[in-house]
């Protein structure tokens, strides 16, 4: 496989491999979000629920797309090419930053998901006020 | 399997187990927590699931970025053939100028894999560290907003 074919191939399997381990990661998380969320007002508990995996694509392609191939020493795309293992370098960095931003994502989520625990809970809590629609 | 990438396989390997034994030390804990209240326990499964995958994310992620170690060019080998011969001394005995060189190289190449892991490793517990230290701010905020409240019904 010439360098260009390798260039093209590779850029767009990491970021469609990127993808693929957003969307598993959200279907590995959805049964106990359906749990947690179980006593959060149906409206917002939808919300989180379909914001997860966007969310997580999002940071996903953030971390993909924040690797350039351009650098002091590969300034042209023809210099970019002609080098290998700097193709094979910078992939690895797209996955460090796919892997990095996942893991971020995960604890913004978890952080804002508490918050909104935490108005359900009140809610439930509260002799005199029930959630306006609560889920079944 | 190249050595190149049987190094950073092993490396993927430890930071796998590094993150394992950390989910292991502290899901017991967080099991006990998560118990003080409903809200807090149906969202126990979810924080725990979310811990292990942003440990797992967080030791791998330093690896990743490393790379798998450069494979050894013909001008590095030839070097490393011509250095022996040219530090070699006159008090030195034929004997050990004789020493095959495969034995030396194989021994160079076990610990450039060694120490390429270990300086791997050593962004790994960077990186965990980080990552645990962020996500255990989240559980003090949970803990803080969520562990006062007490179930009405007795559930």
């Amino acid at each position: 496989m010439s360098n260009e074919s390798y260039l093209v191939v590779s850029y767009f399997a990491a970021a469609g491999a990127g993808v693929l381990l957003a969307v598993l990661t959200a279907l590995f998380l959805s049964a106990p979000l359906s749990k947690a969320l179980a006593r959060v007002a149906r409206p917002l508990g939808t919300v989180f629920r379909r914001f997860l995996p966007s969310w997580l694509i999002l940071a996903v392609l953030l971390g993909f797309l924040s690797v350039t191939y351009y650098d002091c020493s590969h300034g042209t795309y023809q210099k970019i090419v002609a080098d290998r293992h700097h193709l094979v370098q910078k992939n690895f960095e797209q996955g460090a930053g796919i892997t990095q931003y996942l893991a971020t994502a995960l604890a913004a989520y978890g952080l804002v998901l508490g918050l909104s625990l935490l108005g359900g809970a009140r809610n439930s809590s509260a002799p005199d006020r029930q959630p306006p629609d609560r889920a079944p | 399997m190249p050595i190149e990438l049987a190094v950073f396989v092993v490396g993927l390997a430890m930071a796998f187990i590094i993150a394992m034994v950390l989910f292991l030390l502290v899901y017991p804990p967080l099991r006990r927590m998560f118990a003080l209240n409903s809200t807090l326990k149906n969202a126990r499964s979810f924080y725990a699931r979310t811990f292990f995958l942003i440990m797992l994310l967080a030791a791998w992620t330093p690896l990743l970025e490393q790379g798998v170690p450069p494979a050894p060019s013909a001008e590095d080998e030839a070097q490393a053939e011509a250095t022996p011969a040219a530090s070699e001394s006159v008090a030195e005995t034929p004997t050990r100028a004789a020493e095959p060189a495969e034995s030396a190289e194989s021994e160079g190449a076990f610990m450039t894999a060694v120490w390429h892991v270990a300086n791997g490793l050593k962004s790994v517990c960077l990186s965990v560290s980080i990552f645990l230290a962020v996500y255990v701010v989240v559980l003090t905020v949970l803990y803080a907003t969520l562990g006062r409240i007490r179930d009405t019904s007795g559930a």
